[in-house]
C-alpha cells in the first residue's frame, strides 16, 4: 500500500496515510480510585507500523485492553476510522476491522490448532477452508501441528498461531502486544520478518514490545509510556537517536541484546 | 445383579442428559448453578401438564419440556446472570443468586402443583425383556435410555463438530481471549443456556417416566448431579456423561449388595470419594491445558 522509506534499516517517514485510530486522554484502571493510565493519547495512521515502548509497569498492555474494549476507560476517546470505540463489545470493535493478540494466554489451549483457526475463520465470514489455507501459507510451521492441542505447542509456534487467529480476519488495524516476548533468538528474528512484511502488504500495525530498539528500528513512528503517561513520541529513527530516550529506555535493553 | 446394572444404566442416562448442562454452564459461565435441579423438576411438571391437562404420552411432551426449560435459562440469562456478570459479581455471589432461583422456582411448583407425589397418567407398562438380553425394562424405561443415549451423542457431536461447540470450548477456555477474537459471548452463553436448561428440563421428563414426581425431585437429584461432574473433572461435558453412568450403576447395584435403599444416594457419594482419591481432579480432570 504505502511505499516505505527505509534507511539504514530505521524508517525515518511516515507513510502519508489518514489518520486511522485516535485513542485521545484515555485514563483507566483495575480498581476504584488507581488510575493505570493517566491521560494518555495515541494517535496512528493508516499504513504504519508504530511500537508502543517503555518500562514493565508503565501501563502499555492496559492500553490495549481499553482499546479493544477489555476494559472501560474512566475517561478519554477511542475513535476508529471516525467511530467512537468506547462503550462497545470487544467483538464489535473486531467487526470494525480491528484484531489484537494479547500478550499471555492468546491461543485456547484445549482446542487444536485446526480449531483455533477455524473459529476464527467462522468470525470473518464465509470461505473457512481457503482462509485457514492463507494463514498457513503465511505460517508454515503450523501445518504440522493441525490435530495437535494448543496448548502443546512451543512457544514459537503458539506466537504464529496466535498471530495467525488474528489475521484471519483480514484486519485493518492488527494489535500486537510483546509479540517477542518469552521466544528463543531465532525465533524473535522470524516473528520481527513476518510482522514487516505483514505491514507492507498493508496492514496497519500497533505493537508494544520489549526488545525497544529491534521494534523501533522496523517502526515508522514509536511512543515511549512511562507511569501511565505520555514520556516521548516522534520517528521510530529519532527515538533510537534520542539521547534521552538511549539512557532511559533502551540503554540496558541494548546491552542485554549485545551480550 | 444384571438387572441391577440395567436399572443403573437407565439411571446413569438420565444424569448424565441432566448433569451435561450443570457441566456446561459451569465451564463458560464459572457459575455453580444451584438452581439447575429445578429446571429438572420444572421439566417433569411441564410434562405432567401436558399429560394431565392433553392427555399425551410423557414422551410427546420431551421437545415442550426442552423449549420451556429452554426459555426460563434465556429469562434468567437476561434478567439475572447477565447482569451479574457485567458487574463481575463473585463466585460466591452466583451461587447464593442461583439458591434464590432454585427456591423460587420450586416453590412455585409447590403453589401450582402442591407437594405430594404425583405420576403420569398412562397405561401400566410391563417390564419386557431389553433387546434380548437377560433384563427387563419397562417402555418408558428402554425410551428414557434409548433418548438418553441419543442426547448425550448429540451433545457430543455439537461439542466436537459444530461451530458453535467448538466457540462454546473456547469460552470455557478463556472469555476475554473469545471476547477479542471477535465471538460475541453473550450470544453463546445464550446458547449455552438454552442447551442446558432445555437438556435439564428433558432429564427432568425423562426421569418421571421412571418414578414418582414431587416438587423437591431436582433438589435431590442436584447431589447426584453434582456428583457426577465433580467425578468426571467439573466443567467437562465427557466426564460428567461418564459420571453420570456411574453413579448410577453404584447407587443401583448396592441395592443389590443389601444397601437399604434409602442410603443409595449416599453409596453414590462414598464411590465419588474413593474415585476422587484416585484421580483428584476427577476422571477427565487431567487433559486440560491451562
Ligand atoms: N488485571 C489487573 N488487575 C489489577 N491490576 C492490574 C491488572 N493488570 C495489570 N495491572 C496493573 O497495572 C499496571 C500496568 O500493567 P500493564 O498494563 O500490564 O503494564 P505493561 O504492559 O506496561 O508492563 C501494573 O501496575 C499492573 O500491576
Ligand atoms: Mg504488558
Amino acid at each position: 500500500m504505502n511505499a516505505v522509506d527505509q534507511q539504514d534499516g530505521a524508517r525515518t517517514g511516515a507513510p502519508a496515510g489518514a489518520e486511522m485510530l485516535v485513542m485521545e486522554d484515555i485514563v483507566a484502571g483495575y480498581v476504584p480510585g488507581v488510575d493505570i493510565l493517566q491521560g494518555v493519547s495515541l494517535t496512528v495512521r493508516q499504513g504504519e507500523l508504530v511500537s508502543i515502548i517503555g518500562p514493565n509497569g508503565a501501563g502499555k498492555s492496559t492500553l490495549l485492553k481499553v482499546l479493544m474494549g477489555l476494559l472501560r476507560p474512566r475517561r478519554g476517546s477511542i475513535r476508529f476510522q471516525g467511530r467512537e470505540l468506547v462503550g462497545l463489545k470487544p467483538s464489535a470493535i473486531v467487526a470494525l476491522g480491528l484484531s489484537y493478540v494479547p500478550q499471555v494466554r492468546n491461543v485456547f489451549p484445549n482446542l487444536t490448532v485446526r480449531e483455533n483457526l477455524e473459529i476464527a475463520a467462522a468470525v470473518a465470514g464465509p470461505g473457512a477452508p481457503q482462509r485457514i489455507q492463507r494463514i498457513l501459507d503465511i505460517f508454515p510451521d503450523l501445518r504440522d501441528k493441525l490435530r495437535s492441542k494448543a496448548g502443546t505447542l512451543s512457544g514459537g509456534q503458539r506466537q504464529m498461531l496466535a498471530m495467525g487467529r488474528a489475521l484471519i480476519l483480514e484486519p485493518k488495524l492488527l494489535v500486537l502486544d510483546e509479540p517477542s516476548a518469552g521466544l528463543a533468538p531465532q525465533m524473535v528474528n522470524a516473528v520481527f520478518q513476518k510482522i514487516a512484511e505483514i505491514n507492507e502488504q498493508g496492514c496497519t500495525i500497533l505493537m508494544i514490545e520489549q526488545n525497544a530498539r529491534r521494534a523501533l528500528e522496523m517502526s515508522h513512528r514509536g511512543y515511549v509510556l512511562d507511569m501511565g503517561r505520555n514520556a516521548v513520541d516522534d520517528t521510530g529513527r529519532a527515538l533510537l537517536e534520542n539521547p534521552r530516550v538511549v539512557e532511559l529506555y533502551l540503554g540496558k535493553i541494548a546491552q542485554q541484546q549485545d551480550a | 445383579m444384571l438387572q441391577y446394572v440395567a436399572n443403573g444404566i437407565v439411571v446413569g442416562a438420565i444424569i448424565a442428559v441432566a448433569a451435561i448442562g450443570l457441566t456446561l454452564v459451569y465451564s463458560i459461565l464459572r457459575l455453580t448453578n444451584f438452581a439447575h435441579g429445578d429446571f429438572v423438576t420444572l421439566g417433569a411438571y411441564t410434562a405432567l401438564f401436558i399429560n394431565l391437562g392433553l392427555g399425551w404420552r410423557p414422551a410427546a411432551a420431551l421437545p415442550v419440556a426442552f423449549v420451556v426449560g429452554a426459555a426460563l435459562a434465556i429469562l434468567l440469562e437476561l434478567l439475572v446472570w447477565r447482569k451479574m456478570r457485567q458487574m463481575r459479581a463473585s463466585m460466591v455471589a452466583l451461587i447464593v443468586a442461583s439458591i434464590g432461583v432454585a427456591l423460587a422456582l420450586r416453590n412455585l411448583l409447590v403453589f401450582f402443583y402442591g407437594p405430594s407425589p404425583q405420576n403420569f397418567q398412562q397405561p401400566v407398562q410391563r417390564a419386557t425383556p431389553f433387546l434380548g438380553l437377560p433384563v427387563t425394562m419397562t417402555a418408558d424405561q428402554q425410551f428414557a435410555l434409548v433418548a438418553s443415549v441419543v442426547l448425550v451423542l448429540a451433545v457430543h457431536a455439537l461439542l466436537r463438530y459444530t461451530t458453535l461447540g467448538k466457540t462454546m470450548r473456547a469460552l470455557s477456555d478463556n472469555t476475554d481471549l473469545a471476547w477479542v477474537s471477535g465471538i460475541d459471548v453473550d450470544r453463546v452463553v445464550t446458547w449455552t443456556w438454552i442447551i442446558g436448561g432445555g437438556l435439564a428440563a428433558v432429564g427432568g421428563v425423562l426421569y418421571g417416566m421412571t418414578r414418582p414426581l414431587y416438587p423437591e425431585l431436582g433438589w435431590h437429584l442436584l447431589l447426584p448431579l453434582f456428583a457426577a461432574i465433580i467425578l468426571g473433572g467439573i466443567g467437562h461435558p465427557y466426564g460428567a456423561i461418564a459420571g453420570g453412568f456411574l453413579i448410577g450403576i453404584v447407587q443401583e447395584v448396592s441395592v443389590y449388595f443389601g444397601v437399604p435403599v434409602e442410603y443409595k444416594i449416599a453409596v453414590g457419594f462414598v464411590a465419588m470419594i474413593v474415585a476422587l482419591l484416585l484421580f483428584p481432579r476427577g476422571l477427565f480432570g487431567e487433559a486440560s491445558y491451562r
